[in-house]
């Protein structure tokens, strides 16, 4: 055989095994005719920075206070985040117990959040009122904030939250019980 | 003779009438707490000593006021009460009004009570009057617009000018309150905040005076 011949074929297959290799790690993308726009594009997750309004009340009045966050497209995420800066405020304001700490969220295809703390969040001296507004104020800052989530169950340590006065067997309903 | 027989007979059966058409307005009273749960501190009190002791005032005031009064208290001294446990309590007695009592510390001189009615979502089925089964946490839904009245009634008469000087009334608020879960009866729960622990007394005259109006205005 001739010797380009001998430099020919291993480079050829060199450059083929780096084609392919690329191919396989998606550094080189073939768009068919045939294929549609779609088919080549994938949801990554994106994160961004959100400013929301995160919903308390004092003196029998609604406040609120911007935050920052990270909003991603991962729904769960997004609640996360905002329920731990809810969480935050709540401790500043002296409402929860400074201890708690949120642990995880997920969310059903019926969009029923299930928020769980490692802890009790309701302050266990407080009247029954005291108590419910605090899980209005929860509800108020997912609701306002347009996330799409129906109603809330709350755990502690994923377990069905045990309160003596409020019963958290049932889902709360994202509009709660303040506008009745 | 044969008058006194006659005297006697229409005696007997217009006894016998009154008999069947008399029915007791029957109330459960519900204490906060028990051996496991003493509630919140009032002070140096716990909750659960100061609503068996609001009950027991409580009770002797409506037997005195209201003749054909059956008062029931839910629990007494030194028992543990099991979950859902008054709810049963209540329905097997067939109650016609079912009231739970709370207490806790309020920072401010005037005591503050809140009325609560039950709901554990948002519905408005509401059931045919027929037999059919229930879910427990559903009970409430046969005498929901009794207990709304009720409730309505009661805040109308605490918050008169004859008790505003005593206490403010707030409410009334609808909630999945745990206490009035699977009750059937129409059910008010009231949570009282107050200063000192012997403030209690406060609350006797005004409760009476709205059973004693339901007692009178309601026939079972």
């Amino acid at each position: 055989m001739k010797l380009p011949t001998f430099i020919f074929i291993p480079l050829f297959c060199f450059m083929f095994g780096i084609f392919l290799y690329g191919f396989y790690q998606e550094w080189v993308i073939i768009r068919l005719p045939w294929q549609s726009n779609n088919q080549l594009l994938y949801t990554t997750p994106t994160t961004s920075k959100h400013v929301i309004a995160v919903w308390w009340m004092k003196n029998k009045q609604w406040k609120y206070e911007s935050e920052q966050i990270l909003w991603s497209n991962s729904i769960p995420d997004t609640v996360f985040h905002l329920v731990q800066s809810w969480l935050a405020l709540m401790k500043e304001e002296q409402i929860i117990n400074p201890m708690v700490t949120l642990q995880s969220i997920a969310i059903t295809a019926a969009d029923h959040a299930y928020i769980s703390f490692d802890q009790n969040i309701l302050p266990k001296e407080s009247s029954v009122y005291e108590k419910w507004i605090v899980i209005e104020s929860l509800l108020k800052t997912i609701r306002e904030n347009k996330l799409p989530v129906q109603s809330i169950v709350l755990l502690t340590n994923h377990q069905i939250s045990h309160d003596r006065h409020l019963d958290f067997s049932c889902p709360w309903p994202i509009q709660g019980f303040l506008t009745q | 003779m044969s008058l006194n027989y006659l005297i006697f007979f229409s005696l007997f059966f217009v006894n016998n009438a009154c008999a069947q058409t008399y029915q007791p307005f029957i109330i459960i009273l519900d204490p906060a707490g028990d051996t496991q749960t003493p509630g919140r501190l009032i002070n140096t009190v716990y909750e659960r000593g100061v609503t068996l002791h609001y009950v027991q005032a409580l009770k002797t005031a409506l037997e005195t006021a209201i003749p054909n009064v059956v008062v029931a208290i839910t629990r007494s001294p030194g028992e543990t009460i099991a979950p859902l446990h008054t709810a049963n309590f209540s329905n097997r007695l067939c109650a016609n009004l079912f009231l739970s009592f709370h207490f806790y510390h309020e920072q401010e001189t005037k005591p503050h009570l809140f009325l609560y009615t039950f709901t554990c979502q948002q519905t408005t089925i509401i059931p045919k009057q027929s037999l059919q089964m229930l879910a427990y946490d559903q009970a409430y839904l046969v005498h929901r617009v009794l207990s709304t009245s009720f409730a309505e009634q009661s805040k109308q008469i605490l918050s008169q000018s004859l008790y505003a000087a005593l206490f403010d009334v707030h409410g009334v608020y609808t909630l999945p309150c745990k206490p009035l879960m699977g009750v059937l009866a129409p059910a008010i729960m009231f949570d009282i905040g107050i200063a000192h622990a012997d403030d209690w007394y406060l609350f006797i005259d005004p409760i009476v005076h709205f059973i004693t109006h339901l007692a009178t205005t309601y026939t079972p």
